[in-house]
């Protein structure tokens, strides 16, 4: 005889939301130099030297700059290299 | 004729390394300053928020476990590059990784001693009469020292990639 099997619902939203983009912001600060940050986002995510600044620049005259998606665990990984470089990093994504 | 031109700190060489130019008392400076902040972050103070940033501003408990994986790590960077700082203190070279450890920790130097500084983006000439005049100067002078490291890494990347 066969034990009864507990059946959980799912919440759907859940799924759903899990698999939404995350999106990956850099704020602004006042310490790291332009040149820096620049610097890290070819690095990090090799990016070429124009949209390299241009991210820079968005982030230092708009307050923050949207640098990559994906994944959660994508998002993660990036916002965790961020952080090894000094960059102020946070995720994001739509609900 | 003299030359006023400011030869770089940190310049790339034929052998793929960087020639590195800073005097003995700027290095160890720049080592003592790293240490300073590792201690600093060994007793979690305020100024070292920065160095230990929110991954996930709006969910409390998902940042939590951010953290408990993130923090160890970023330690584990930040001692990495102290040590390869102290390893390569009296090199006439450094290789991209070494000179990446010394950015990464002056970068680290200048977060901390930015955010004990309370550094907004529109602060006025150094004040002479200021308290904080000392710090003040060694910020800006690590940041003129950031200033060639980066200009120096950023000769070895693609400028066209992605």
């Amino acid at each position: 005889m066969t034990s009864p099997i507990e059946v959980r619902e799912t919440d759907l939203d859940d799924v759903v939301d899990e698999d939404k983009p995350w999106r990956v912001i850099v704020w602004n600060d006042p310490i790291n130099l332009m040149n820096y940050v620049a610097f890290v986002f070819r690095k990090v995510f090799g990016y070429s030297e124009e949209k390299a600044n241009r991210l820079m620049l968005d982030v230092h005259h708009k307050g923050r700059a949207n640098v990559s998606s994906g994944t959660r665990t994508e998002a993660e990984r990036d916002v965790h290299k961020l952080h090894g470089h000094g960059l102020w990093a946070t995720m994001e994504h739509d609900s | 004729m003299p030359s006023f031109r400011r030869k770089p700190l940190f310049a790339p060489n034929r052998a793929g390394t960087f020639d590195f130019h800073l005097s003995d008392d700027v290095r160890q400076w720049l080592i003592r300053l790293a240490e300073d902040v590792q201690i600093l972050t060994d007793e979690d103070t305020d100024d070292t928020r920065r160095l230990f940033p929110t991954a996930y501003p709006d969910d409390a408990d998902r940042d939590a476990g951010y953290q408990i994986l993130a923090r160890g790590h970023l330690m584990d960077q930040r001692n990495d590059a102290l040590a390869v700082m102290r390893h390569t203190a009296h090199n006439s070279t450094l290789t991209q990784d070494e000179l990446a450890a010394w950015m990464r920790s002056v970068n680290d130097v200048r977060l901390v001693l930015g955010t004990r500084l309370d550094v907004g983006e529109d602060d006025a000439e150094l004040d002479l009469d200021s308290p904080d005049f000392d710090e003040r100067v060694a910020y800006e002078n690590l940041g003129a020292v950031l200033h060639h490291m980066v200009d120096a890494m950023s000769a070895t990347l693609d400028p066209g990639a992605q």
